[in-house]
């Protein structure tokens, strides 16, 4: 006997439509993808949460080199201003030694390299002052910066930290459903190992039965025929 | 979530104001000094100068090491006062500076939070649309 359950019955079979319970197995798997979809478009909106600090972290780096380079530009500003203080008197030093009649070149000289000396030493002792006057500054913010990259890095930890869990509860929760979508689908397939044949359909009254000597009746005018002749 | 742009930007624009004010409190102390120490050397000078005079080598090349000690001392007046304004004045931007990076901080804890409630909420919608759609299939 020919294998009457082709590809296509096989596939009926299976959907449950050759019984008439087709939507519920569709209208399953299409609440099963529209639920998987929204799984996912909920996971990519709770996922554009942006970095935490990402919009101030380049203003406060930007703060941290301005206020650097005010430093440096404040030091250079005071040795300017020393270097032209101490230029002014020891031109007037050399002007006072002329107005007083001392025109030897060198006692000038002499005179002036003695300023130097302690324009030198007024120089250092400027330089320690504004030099403690930095360290303190500095370190006021500096305290401030390393606080807030410490409340950037907790924070950026804590979002983190949440979006993991959150994709752990995506995946077991999409795992869940898969699992139970199969059992919904799996629980209405027929068995295949009893495929149906065109007689299993037929009524009983339908059914043939053998007749004494193996013959089917027939139709008037036509000859009777074997059960076991009739052929599919 | 409440809006807290309005509120951020005056806190920031207060800071801004205070930083621009201690330039400009800079810079009249500097000036102030500057004329001050200009006629306290002169002074100093002219009276270094008067009693060289009375004491009679005020032509005498020895007199010199006497006015260069009162130079000297000059120079160590302004140098020393200089480099305080300039100390004082790191010290005020120092403070002003963490004032706008404690700002900076909340200001990120604001950003944070907003954002993430937002994100919640999207969520919410696309999970509570996906399920009625399933539920109505």
């Amino acid at each position: 006997m020919a294998d009457n359950l082709t590809a296509n019955n096989q596939l009926k079979n299976i959907l449950g439509m050759d019984r008439g319970t087709a939507p519920a197995n569709v209208t399953t798997g299409l609440g099963l993808i529209l639920w998987g979809t929204g799984l996912f478009l909920s996971n990519e909106a709770s996922a554009k949460v942006p970095r935490y600090g990402e919009d101030t972290l380049p203003d406060v780096e930007a703060m941290g080199k301005a206020f650097d380079a005010e430093m440096e530009a404040t030091g250079a500003k005071l040795d300017s201003d020393i270097g032209t203080y101490g230029t002014n008197v020891q031109g007037g030093i050399a002007r006072d030694l002329v107005n007083r009649g001392l025109s030897d070149p060198g006692v000038s000289k002499a005179s002036q390299a003695q300023y130097g000396q302690s324009l030198s030493g007024a120089y250092a002792l400027a330089h320690k002052t504004l030099a403690l006057a930095k360290s303190k500054a500095s370190s006021v913010v500096e305290n401030a910066r390393i606080n807030y990259l410490e409340s950037v890095s907790k924070g950026q930890m804590d979002n983190l930290v949440k979006e993991q869990a959150r994709k752990a509860g995506l995946w077991s929760a999409l795992g869940g459903g898969a699992v139970a979508g199969i059992k919904e689908m799996t629980s209405k397939i027929k068995p295949i190992d009893a495929p149906a044949t065109p007689l299993d359909a037929l009524p009983d009254e339908l059914t043939p039965k053998p007749v004494e000597g193996g013959y089917i009746p027939t139709m008037p005018g036509f000859p009777a025929k074997r059960w076991q002749d009739i052929k599919e | 979530m409440a809006n807290y742009s309005s509120a951020m930007d005056s806190a920031l624009s207060l800071i801004n104001k205070q930083y621009s004010n201690v330039s400009g409190y800079y810079d009249e102390a500097t000036t102030a000094f500057e004329t001050q120490f200009s006629d306290y050397s002169g002074n100093t000078m002219k009276d270094a100068i008067n009693a060289i005079a009375g004491s009679g080598i005020y032509e005498s090349p020895v007199s010199e090491m006497g006015l260069n000690r009162k130079r000297a001392s000059l120079a160590e007046t302004y140098a020393t006062g200089k480099s305080q304004l300039a100390g004082e004045k790191l010290s005020a931007l120092g403070s002003i500076d963490s004032q706008r990076i404690g700002y900076y901080q909340n200001l990120a804890t604001l950003q944070n939070a907003n954002a993430m409630n937002k994100a919640a909420s999207n969520a919410a919608m696309w999970g509570t649309a996906a399920t009625v759609a399933a539920v109505l299939v």
